[in-house]
């Protein structure tokens, strides 16, 4: 299968004020044509930063990229010029928000805020767009007659939906989804996440779904990369990794979900906090953490290992 | 939304009524009898008396206010008597020139101060915008005769390009107009910029941007917009208050307004010109409050006129 | 696409309106335009309903009255050839000229001049109406004469009079309320136009006046003067340099250096207004050595010499041009000695003086209170000063809640400021001795102008020899700056000018 998006040795540092945070320290990925990955991690583990990085629209003066390369559709996106990233932004790669309240413009209708990447991207008049937005509104199960509602009068399930059929109005190759239902509830997230999957299926669009729900990856994703401290600790197929997973924190995020049949048991959990991007633990991050930590992990960042076909993981001290 | 409007312009009648009570009380307790202030000093008690009867000035209060209303809702807004001429026609001769003023004045004053604050909360951190909160410092603080004065000195006495007082044509109105709207442009640009900077770090804007749309349109079109809604609230009452005239820049630049006209009548207690003034200005201020809020929710429409 | 012509529309409605309502320049045979400005809001061209200076010079130049007052204080007979008064001075009557014809043609006869004079006398609302109530009637008696009886005595005859001037009484009657915006007369100048919202006074040069040859002077070669109101000094000073007035009325003694230095003539004159005290004799003022210590302690040509910068010391309770002056006498020296040993010999204990004053009546009013306070204490007073806006300090003063009140106030008459000022105590000072009233109701309704002239200087003595009710301070004086090129230019002490015989030169 031919590489769609290739993220290479990524490092990211958001500077404010004085401090320094080390938000991505060497991120290899890959996603297909028509593949979907799912990055999972707990929050502040550098998922969202990934997904701007690839869009290059990190914060400006506060977020840098200080080494790294990715390439898409064989072409270098921290090369492009903004001109030639406006390009593909939105009609090649697009973004769906986590938050769907702040994610659309309060005073703009939620017509023009799809139309806007028709005119921009299609170059269709007010008309054909206004047309053109109906079909994508109708694909996500809006009514017309919405159209000239705005934002502030729609539930959140329904305002995810308009970000959705705006980042699918010009049928990119690379759909960007960070947390797209984190923000709604479980019976709306299992009808966006259907419609996801449909038009998935249907456009044969690459997935990078970003989220801290295991099960969403479960149903949407062929491969899984597991996130930590803004490294990537295990990465392999869905199957492989949920069925052998190797990396400790991997098995703790797994055992942490609560299983309906079998005995009552204590819930497991991971012990201690998230690791600190402005203050990450020498050798391997996770180390204070893991309760099979040893004097290498410590001290030495733990390289990437392959331990079965396609399934690497960054451990010292792995799970046999 | 009729409806409402409706109701609310009853509640200006009340305001007004409220005002007109206020000012005629007011003038009244300031010491000063305007007979008195009328005539000249070698006019004898017998004169003074009569002049109080013409004016009306010996009446008990209350009859005194009766009457002035009464005129008012027939549409008479009294008599001045120290301009022998009546109020309404004083104050609508003047009316104009204050409002071309007061328009042209708040024009500058945004078509300066909102590229200025859109830039400066864009670029924030640069030299233009740390040049931008200077002049917003100094423009709160600056007094306006030293400025009108410095404007004079300058570009009419010695560049000799504008003129130096009076009206008749726009160059005229050039020097006055950035008098007025120095101080408010002060205000706009610091507003526009703090809105600017909120707005650019709202994640819709990230979205727009990871639409493709491009730096220009979303800073133009898109946060533009938002950063906009504080302003126009301000922009409002300012409006308002730049109607009822600035008695410092009409004095100035001897600019025929209304503010000139009422530092006249307090000074010579011309009480019906004043309390007349003083409810015309209510007026204009108020509606000028409620044309804002109505065009406001048209632009936020998470509003609705309440 | 929408954006970018409403924009580009913007821009040259804007360019338009620039280029709109310029001055175009005009050619070497232009009329003569003398533009000139004063810092007073001129909202009426009748005479009779204001109390603005400077339309007295309008007034001179577009009206013509029985008699005028000359720029040196003299009365002329001027439309009037003749006017005879019976012996008890109550009748008048007056001769009038044939040769003076309206400015829309019309022929003046004694019918216009009787009808200008009854508008005042029928009219309450006007200011000046009661400079007439003395007037029992007025009637034709001929083509060119008529005669006035009088009620009483018509003592200040000639400053009241010579504001009334004829008018078209036909015209003023199909119109009385826009009359006078251009009002019809018979005057050296027309009034081509007037704007009462910008008090701007345009005035043409009637050619076919008839004074150009009975008054004998050369006729100015002005042919339109404009009158602007610019309250605001500096910005009046800047009109005048920038060239957008060719007069400034009351330049400020701070800037006379400037505008000299850039070859602008600087006329200094003293003015018929001084400033005075009035001394409250219900309280610390009671004691006479006491009023005596204030008026000695006071340094009135240090005053003027270093605080105001020009003008005169007063010596006498009126001024030099004023009736029963006495010129021999300096009434209000100054010795600080003097004063010190005054106040030592009176009853005064140290009590707080109260001082009120108008600072806005007064040029440099408050450096002149700073220093009049420091005088004072320097003779031992303790003081206590308000300096109050003009309504306040009038109420104060007529209510006498004051030990000390200061203000200017305009001599134009010693018998006004006897009978009427004094004699009524219009300045709360609750002082009137009787030998002081008996001389002022000896002066009531004297005409003849001998025996005027020794009651007024009887009356002022005793005011002077008592320092109360008013104690002058210093004459006022005035500066106004004019282009070099402009001569013949009247300055009159009671601040109006005489332009009519003014020429502009190259």
């Amino acid at each position: 299968m031919e590489d769609l998006l290739k993220i290479e040795d990524l490092y990211v540092e958001y500077r404010v004020g004085g401090t320094v945070a080390k938000a991505i320290n060497g991120v290899d990925l890959t996603i297909g044509k028509g593949e979907a990955l799912g990055l999972v991690g707990e929050s502040g583990a550098g998922k969202t930063t990934t997904a701007l990085s690839v869009l290059n629209l990190l914060p400006e003066k506060i977020g840098f990229i200080t080494k790294g390369k990715i390439t898409f559709d064989g072409r270098s996106v921290l090369d492009m010029s903004d001109k030639e990233m406006s390009g593909i932004r939105g009609s090649k790669i697009s973004m769906v928000f986590q938050n769907p309240l702040t994610s659309l413009n309060p005073v703009f209708t939620v017509g023009h805020q799809v139309e806007m990447v028709l005119e921009h991207h299609k170059h269709l008049n007010k008309k054909e767009a206004r047309a053109e937005a109906v079909k994508l509104f109708a694909m996500v199960g809006i009514p017309e007659y919405r159209l000239n509602d705005y934002p502030h009068q729609f539930s959140g399930g329904m305002r995810q939906r308009v970000g959705i059929a705006a980042a699918l109005a010009c049928s990119p190759e690379l759909l960007i989804a960070d947390e797209p239902t984190t923000a709604l509830d479980v019976t709306i997230q299992a009808q966006i996440l259907e419609m996801m999957k449909d038009l998935q299926k249907q456009y044969s669009t690459s997935l990078l779904m970003i989220t801290h729900n295991l099960g969403i990856i479960a149903e949407l994703c062929q491969k899984v990369a597991i996130m930590y401290g803004g490294k990537i600790v295990e990465y392999g197929t869905v199957e492989e990794v949920f069925n052998h997973p190797k990396h400790w924190y991997t098995i703790g995020l797994i055992n942490a979900i609560p299983k309906l049949k079998g005995e009552r048991e204590r819930l497991e959990s991971i012990p201690g906090l998230v690791a600190n991007s402005q203050d990450l633990p020498g050798g391997c991050s996770f180390h204070p953490r893991c309760r099979y930590c040893t004097e290498q992990c410590m001290n030495e960042i733990p390289a990437t290992e392959e331990v079965a076909e396609g399934h690497y993981v960054a451990c010292w001290n792995r799970r046999t | 939304m009729l409806q409402k409007i409706i109701r609310r312009a009853l509640a200006t009648v009340v305001v007004l009524i409220g005002v007109s009570i206020i000012a005629f009380l007011l003038v009244r307790l300031a010491p000063g009898d305007p007979a008195k202030l009328m005539l000249p000093d070698t006019a004898t008690e017998e004169t003074i008396q009569a002049m109080r009867e013409k004016m009306g000035t010996d009446k008990p209060l209350f009859i005194q206010y009766l009457t002035y209303m009464k005129n008012v809702l027939k549409g008479d807004l009294g008599t001045s008597y120290h301009y022998n001429r009546s109020c309404s026609q004083l104050i609508f001769s003047r009316l104009p020139s204050t409002a071309k003023l007061a328009g042209f004045g708040m024009l500058l004053s945004l078509c300066f101060s909102i590229p200025l604050g859109m830039i400066a909360g864009i670029k924030k951190g640069s030299f233009i915008d740390t040049l931008s909160m200077f002049f917003a410092m100094i423009g709160q603080s600056m007094s306006h005769v030293w400025l009108g004065l410095m404007l004079i000195l300058i570009f009419a006495v010695n560049l000799k390009w504008l003129p130096s007082m009076g009206t008749g044509t726009f160059k005229h109105m050039i020097m006055p107009a950035i008098v007025i709207g120095f101080q408010f442009s002060a205000l706009a640009t610091r507003m526009v910029r703090s809105g600017m900077i909120d707005v650019l770090q709202e994640d819709y804007i990230t979205a727009t941007r990871a639409k493709g749309i491009s730096k220009f349109k979303v800073y133009t079109k898109y946060a533009f917009k938002n950063a906009l809604l504080p302003v126009v609230t301000v922009v409002g009452s300012q409006v308002g208050a730049m109607m009822s005239g600035s008695m410092v820049i009409e004095t100035v630049f001897s600019w025929p307004g209304i503010g000139s006209l009422t530092t006249q009548a307090i000074y010579n207690r011309d009480y019906q010109l004043i309390q007349s003034i003083l409810l015309i200005s209510a007026t204009i201020f108020v509606v000028c409050n409620l044309l804002v809020d109505i065009l406001y929710t048209f632009i936020d429409p998470r509003i609705s006129f309440n | 696409m929408k954006k970018v012509i409403a924009l580009t529309l913007t821009i040259l409605m804007i360019f338009s309106l620039c280029a709109c309502g310029g001055q175009s320049q005009e050619s070497s045979n232009a009329p003569i335009v003398f533009t000139y400005a004063a810092p007073e809001s001129i909202t009426s061209l009748d005479l009779n309903n204001s109390t603005f200076i400077e339309l007295q010079s309008i007034a001179a130049l577009y009206g013509d009255a029985i008699i005028k007052s000359e720029v040196d204080g003299s009365y002329v007979n001027w439309l009037a050839t003749d006017i005879s008064w019976s012996d008890d001075y109550l009748t008048c009557d007056i001769t009038l000229r044939d040769n003076v014809d309206f400015s829309n043609g019309k022929h003046m006869t004694a019918y216009d001049y009787v009808g200008s004079v009854q508008r005042i006398l029928n009219d309450e609302t006007l200011h000046g109406y009661s400079h007439f109530t003395d007037v029992e009637s007025i009637e034709q008696t001929g083509d060119y004469t008529c005669r006035v009886k009088f009620k009483t005595v018509p003592v200040l005859f000639n400053d009241y009079w010579k504001s009334i001037c004829v008018i078209d009484i036909d015209a003023y009657n199909e119109n009385p309320e826009t009359f006078f915006d251009a009002p019809i007369t018979t005057g050296s100048f027309t009034v081509s136009s007037f704007d009462p919202v910008t008090c701007e006074i345009h005035l043409t040069r009637n050619d076919s006046w008839w004074g150009w040859e009975a008054f004998g002077g050369q006729k100015t070669n002005v042919d339109e003067i404009v009158f602007k109101c610019i309250n605001e000094d500096t910005t009046r000073v800047s009109a005048l340099r920038t060239g957008e007035i060719d007069f400034a009325k009351m330049i400020p003694a701070d800037n006379v250096a400037t505008i000299k230095g850039e070859g602008f003539n600087v006329e200094s004159f003293s003015r018929n207004e001084a400033v005075y005290v009035g001394l409250q004799v219900d309280g610390i003022f009671q004691d006479q050595k006491i009023r005596e210590a204030f008026s000695y302690c006071i340094n009135r040509p240090l005053l003027v010499a270093s605080v105001v910068g020009g003008g005169e010391a007063c010596t006498w309770p009126c001024l030099p041009m004023n009736e029963g002056f006495n010129g021999s006498v300096n009434a209000y020296p100054f010795d600080l000695d003097h004063a010190k040993q005054c106040l030592a010999e009176s009853s005064y204990n140290g009590e707080e003086v109260n001082v009120i004053i108008a600072t806005s009546k007064i040029t440099r009013g408050n450096e002149v209170i700073q220093a009049i306070t420091n005088m004072m204490e320097a003779a031992g007073f303790k003081v206590n000063v308000e300096t109050l806006e003009f309504a306040s300090f009038a109420d104060r003063r007529s209510a006498g809640t004051y030990d000390v009140h200061i203000s200017a106030f305009t001599f134009s008459s010693s018998y006004a400021e006897l009978t009427s000022l004094i004699g009524t105590d219009r300045m709360g000072t609750h002082f009137l001795p009787d030998d002081l009233k008996d001389v002022i109701s000896r002066l009531t309704g004297v005409g003849d102008p001998a025996k005027r002239e020794a009651l007024c200087l009887e009356g002022l003595t005793l005011v002077a020899n008592y320092f109360d009710p008013v104690v002058p301070l210093y004459q006022t004086f005035e500066e106004d700056a004019c282009k070099p090129n402009i001569t013949g230019i009247g300055y009159s002490s009671a601040g109006w000018h005489d332009f009519r015989y003014m020429q502009v030169g190259e």
